[in-house]
């Protein structure tokens, strides 16, 4: 239901900072998403990835790094909800 | 009670191939051009491609430090080291006055701004450097990973 998680490397810079620690909270189909969030999903060559959501279509999610130079969704599109595992609660 | 786990922000594709080498070779190689276009026993076709490789060198030391800078460099760094800014200018600047003219204090001056930034470089990838003189003309020092 809860996980605490470790930031590797300086994508969300300023809002998360490598090294940082984050407490989480599953995921569900019935919770609400809104712009800003922080969310972990699975990327299928990067592992566990953590980004903001940006926009919301249709109940897709387009996430980003605050870095220009982030592999985020401008590499592999929107996210379908079911995707995305974990939402971060709040920094430690 | 709960086991923490790592989750990726990274930046870049992750070839992460930076290195300030090209462009301290490149530095020195201005050193060496000053050095033969100041020696009087130069001959004339000699001193033309010397001038030409000052210039293709010295614009080499820009285009280095500007995509480590550009690229590798982001805002953590830039916290650390807020001189980064000053120092990646003053190569610029130093690299076009190397094009400009033939001064021996130029181009060393622009071979220590380059080793100055590559100690930084080593230093925000946590890779402890000495100094070397390089083995070949014009023996200057060069900051190297140890």
């Amino acid at each position: 239901m809860f996980k605490i998680v470790k930031i590797e490397g300086d994508s969300l810079y300023p809002f998360l900072k490598n090294g940082q620690k984050a407490f989480c909270i599953r995921l569900f189909y019935f919770n609400n998403l809104k712009i800003n969030d922080f969310v972990i999903f699975k990327h299928k060559t990067q592992g566990l990835m953590i980004k903001q959501i940006t926009k919301i279509k249709n109940d897709k999610y387009y996430l980003k790094g605050t870095s220009s130079f982030s592999i985020d969704s401008r590499d592999f599109g929107y996210l379908d909800k079911e995707e995305l595992l974990y939402k971060v609660l709040f920094k430690i | 009670m709960f086991k923490v786990e790592n989750v990726k922000a990274h930046c870049d594709v992750p070839c992460g191939i930076y290195d300030p080498i090209v462009a301290q070779i490149a530095a020195l190689s201005v050193v060496r051009m000053v050095d033969i276009l100041e020696d009087k026993s130069t001959d004339q076709n000699k001193y033309i491609r010397s001038v030409l490789t000052k210039e293709e060198e010295s614009q080499k030391v820009k285009n280095e430090i500007n995509i480590i800078w550009g690229d590798f460099i982001k805002a953590p760094q830039i916290e650390k080291y807020p001189n980064i800014h000053a120092l990646t200018h003053k190569i610029m600047t130093l690299g076009s006055a190397n094009k400009q003219g033939v001064s021996r204090d130029k181009a060393m001056e622009l071979l220590e701004a380059v080793n100055e930034f590559t100690q930084i470089f080593w230093e925000i990838k946590g890779v402890e450097t000495k100094k070397i003189t390089s083995h070949y003309l014009p023996n200057e020092e060069i900051v190297v990973p140890s």
